[in-house]
């Protein structure tokens, strides 16, 4: 039997991870908004001034702050950038713990952590091949903008930009499934990075519909919490009420951990489908 | 198709004036496809409206100003807004200009001296000198070359925006003095009201939009298809021509209006319809009639977005995404603002070059105003929710305005303001919210009153500020005048702020405090403040803010909270309204959500690189 996490339970980890990435976003939030709340402070309406005066007041602060916005910028970008390092090199630890029994989740990301070549290995080739995604998304837009321009329709040029996009976006989405394959394949089997890139491109070529449909189904479910909370957003968003604001906020906060929630549930199939076949292979 | 009894059409529904007939032009023009040239012949017949008699006449030949990299034009221009050069120069030549004795007029005109690698304009020695009164018809050949689209003016692919291609006469002053000048990257035009009569002709396939209505064809002459356009009261002629335009009509009240798009944007075309049909009788109620019985709206073809938002008399070019969300009304707004045009550029002729403020702004303000008319309460430009804080249209205004940190006079030619940056906030928006704050002061009926007394009495002339001036003495009065005189012809930054308020409990149980508002700047129109006490009720007190401080004292039953400065928004000219309102000491307003709200975006940014 395959039990999901021997130590906090499945929840404790979804809530760990969440907690960890909101409290972050938190103490980020609160760096770059610093000078901003200092003035939203000192004006009656506070946050609510943002939606006053057709915009005035939002545009003002802008204007006001248009010298921290850079610097913002960077420290976002940097904190970002780090934030990828770091799940570059624990990005491991979810298929260990999805696929072993009875492993508590230190010694998952001290495993993580110990095959940190392989998964920057890996890391790297899936940055290649967002690239190459990016790059075939932009070739196919170009094709497509130069072949709808002939026509001179304006709505054929779009879509046909859309459909390159589209197919930039889903080949991002078949190297997402591949690269996350791929971790489990080095974290539940130990194989180093281009054994398990080939290990995972051939199970997405044995299982092209369970693995990539799997996939699929659980990006889906992340994302379909961010568009609910966006939904949300639609009809609070300038309603300044304290009832309005707390639901808001809650709904997004809620949706964050939704998607922290789905991912991790992905992570547990693969992991549980690597080791199944590990299983079978001996 | 002819447009029914449309060869001379001003009605009397503009009131009282006939427009003047100073700049007559009947050409027939040839439109070459192919080469991108408009070849045309005809003649320009003059009459000389000043007291003065005149031994030369200034041409302006605006499209020479994309000639080559050095003229006037392309040395004034900015990097922001038009390109270094466009991949073909454009030319307009003269190669023959004859007066009615046949004299050659070309072998001794000259550019001006003046302005040296610049051929905008043209200096021609008449043979003898015209009367006041008197009139001259001069014979013209030339060739407009037009350059690779740049400054809504030329050609891409086979869509052609035809637009300054022919010489056009300066304006003559009532000092006998010609308003001629360089064409200048900033500066648009100035001409006279006259009869347009101009035969096009196009090859087949193509569909041509063109100022006035067509009152001929179109019909196959020699080959080429040909149709004539007709009108008076007007002092400019564009057309546009393209062979993949597709077309939508409406008539809204008497006019006829066209939508010439691109296929695939009827959306956009449908867009531009429906807010005609409410624009239109909205700036008739508010400036009055729109005399025309035409009016065409351009939407230009992919990858000629140049040649969108601008203004000729009864054509009007635009831009459109099809898809774009019907509550993101940048159509409407470009829309409205080039169909005010026809109010102020078109029947209000002032110079472009001169008195900028006097078109843009004006057109400015009246397109918010409108704005307003039609969607409610501030104009809402941007008004989608789920993508944040809405936008509208006097606060956009309002911004351009408060961002001018070094201020000029609006009353500068536009070949005065440094850039092109500082010619857009001072010409389009900072004239834009002066108009607004007189409204706000006054009242909308009171100032749209005022408004439109100077639009009938500058219907088909050349207003200048004085214009403007002497209608607001007359409607308002003198002190309104003043303001009108500081705001538009001086430079000046004006806040108000509030930047002290305190309240403290005396032995009698009240709680007294005060409020501090600094002014800054020269108007000293009276303002409420109120006080807001931390049980939510208010008090207001009205100030003469006639000093730099005032000290508002306070006294209520309880601690004061906070105090804000003129929350009606009267006087929107302010540079920032953020400091109109305070906490009093002691007081925090809450900021929780701004940081939960960013806190999620960029927990969604770290969730895409996360576990």
């Amino acid at each position: 039997m395959i039990r999901w996490i021997s130590t906090g339970g499945r929840t404790g980890v979804v809530l760990g991870v969440a907690v960890i990435e909101l409290g972050l976003a938190w103490l980020l939030g609160l760096a770059s908004t610093a000078s901003v709340a200092e003035t939203l402070s000192e004006h009656p309406l506070g946050f609510a001034a943002l939606h006053a005066q057709g915009g005035r007041l939002l545009g003002e602060l802008i204007a006001l702050n248009a010298q921290a916005w850079a610097p913002i910028g960077v420290l976002l970008a940097v904190a970002v950038l780090a934030w990828a390092v770091v799940w570059m090199l624990l990005g491991g630890m979810f298929p260990v713990l999805g696929s072993t029994s009875g492993v508590r989740w230190h010694r998952a990301a001290a495993e993580s952590l110990r095959r940190a070549p392989t998964l920057l290995g890996l890391a790297a080739i899936a940055g290649a091949g967002y690239a190459l995604a990016a790059f075939a998304g932009y070739v196919a837009t170009g094709w497509g903008a130069r072949t709808a321009l002939t026509r001179f329709d304006v709505r054929a040029i779009t879509l046909l930009g859309l459909v390159g996009w589209m197919l930039g976006g889903a080949l991002a989405g078949l190297v997402t499934v591949w690269h996350d394959t791929a971790r489990a394949h080095a974290m539940a089997r130990g194989k180093a990075a281009m054994q398990s890139s080939g290990a995972a491109a051939l199970q997405m070529a044995r299982e092209p519909l369970s693995t990539v449909a799997a996939g699929a189904g659980y990006g889906l479910a992340a994302w379909s919490y961010l568009g609910a909370a966006w939904a949300l957003s639609g009809l609070l968003e300038g309603k300044t009420s304290t009832a309005a604001l707390v639901t808001l906020m809650a709904a997004q906060h809620l949706a964050v951990l939704g998607r922290v929630h789905a991912r991790m549930k992905w992570f547990v199939w693969l992991g549980q489908r690597v080791s199944l076949a590990k299983a079978r292979a001996e | 198709m002819v447009a029914a009894g449309a060869l001379l059409l001003l009605p009397s529904l503009a009131g009282a004036q006939t427009p003047p007939r100073v700049a007559d032009y009947t050409f027939t023009a040839t439109l070459d496809p192919v080469r991108h040239t408009v070849r045309a012949d005809g003649t320009i017949r003059w009459t000389n409206p000043s007291p003065v008699a005149v031994s030369e006449l200034w041409l302006h030949q605006y499209l020479n100003g994309f000639s080559g990299p050095r003229t006037y034009f392309m040395r004034t221009r900015s990097a922001s807004t038009w390109p270094a050069h466009p991949p073909h120069w454009g030319r307009l030549a003269i190669e023959s200009l004859r007066s009615a004795d046949g004299t050659d007029l070309l072998a001794t005109a000259t550019p001006d001296p003046a302005v040296p690698e610049d051929d905008s304009q043209l200096r021609v020695a008449l043979p003898r000198a015209v009367a006041p009164g008197a009139t001259i018809e001069l014979a013209v050949r030339f060739t407009a070359t037009l350059p690779e689209m740049v400054a809504r003016t030329g050609y891409q692919g086979s869509f052609h925006m035809v637009a300054q291609w022919f010489p056009k006469v300066a304006v003559l002053e009532p000092d006998g003095t010609w308003a001629h000048f360089p064409f200048h990257a900033n500066s648009e035009f100035y001409s006279d009201f006259g009869r347009y009569d101009i035969r096009i002709r196009y090859p087949r396939g193509y569909t041509i939009g063109a100022t006035g209505p067509r009152v001929e064809g179109p019909a196959l002459v020699d080959g080429l298809m040909e149709q004539r356009h007709v009108l008076e009261g007007i002092h400019d002629f564009a057309f546009t021509a393209w062979d993949h335009f597709r077309r939508a009509d409406r008539r809204i009240q008497r006019v006829e209006v066209h939508v010439l798009h691109p296929p695939g944007n009827e959306r956009g075309a449908a867009r531009t319809l429906d807010l005609l049909s409410g624009a239109l009788p909205a700036f008739e109620r508010r400036f009055g009639p729109y005399p025309y019985p035409v009016l065409t709206v351009v939407l230009p073809p992919p990858g000629a977005s140049a040649a969108g938002g601008m203004e000729y008399p009864t054509l009007i070019s635009t831009g459109s995404l099809w898809w774009g969300p019907r509550r993101a009304r940048d159509v409407e707004y470009i829309t409205l603002h080039e169909f005010g045009h026809q109010y102020f550029y078109g029947m209000l002729a002032s110079s472009e070059h001169r008195h900028p403020f006097l078109d843009e702004g004006f057109c400015e303000y009246a397109t918010a105003r409108v704005m307003e008319d039609l969607f409610g309460r501030g104009g809402p430009l941007l008004d989608l929710p789920m993508l944040g804080p809405r936008l509208d249209a006097w606060s956009w205004e309002a911004l351009g305005s408060a961002g001018i940190a070094h201020p000029l006079s609006l009353d500068l030619g536009a070949d005065q303001f440094p850039t092109w940056g500082r010619y857009g906030e001072h010409v389009y928006s900072r004239a834009a919210i002066v108009l607004r704050t007189m409204e706000r002061r006054l009242g909308t009926r009171l100032f749209t009153a005022t408004l439109r007394a100077y639009v009938d009495r500058a219907r088909y002339s050349h207003p200048t500020p004085e214009t403007f001036y002497a209608v607001v003495r007359e409607q308002l009065g003198p002190p309104w005048e003043a303001f009108a005189r500081t705001a538009f012809g001086t430079p000046w930054r004006y806040n108000l702020a509030v930047t002290g308020a305190s309240s403290a409990r005396d032995p009698d149980g009240r709680w007294r405090g005060y409020a501090v508002v600094d002014r800054e700047g020269p108007f000293d129109l009276p303002v409420n403040v109120v006080f807001t006490d931390v049980r939510g009720s208010r008090s207001v007190v009205r100030i003469a803010n006639d000093r730099v401080m005032t000290v508002v004292p306070y006294d209520g039953a309880a601690a004061l909270r906070s105090v804000s400065v003129d929350p009606e928004v009267t006087l929107p000219l302010e540079q920032r309204r953020l400091d109109n309102a305070r906490m009093a000491d002691g007081h925090l307003a809450p900021t929780l959500p701004l940081i939960g709200r960013v806190a999620y975006w960029v927990a969604l940014a770290l969730g895409s690189v996360g576990p």
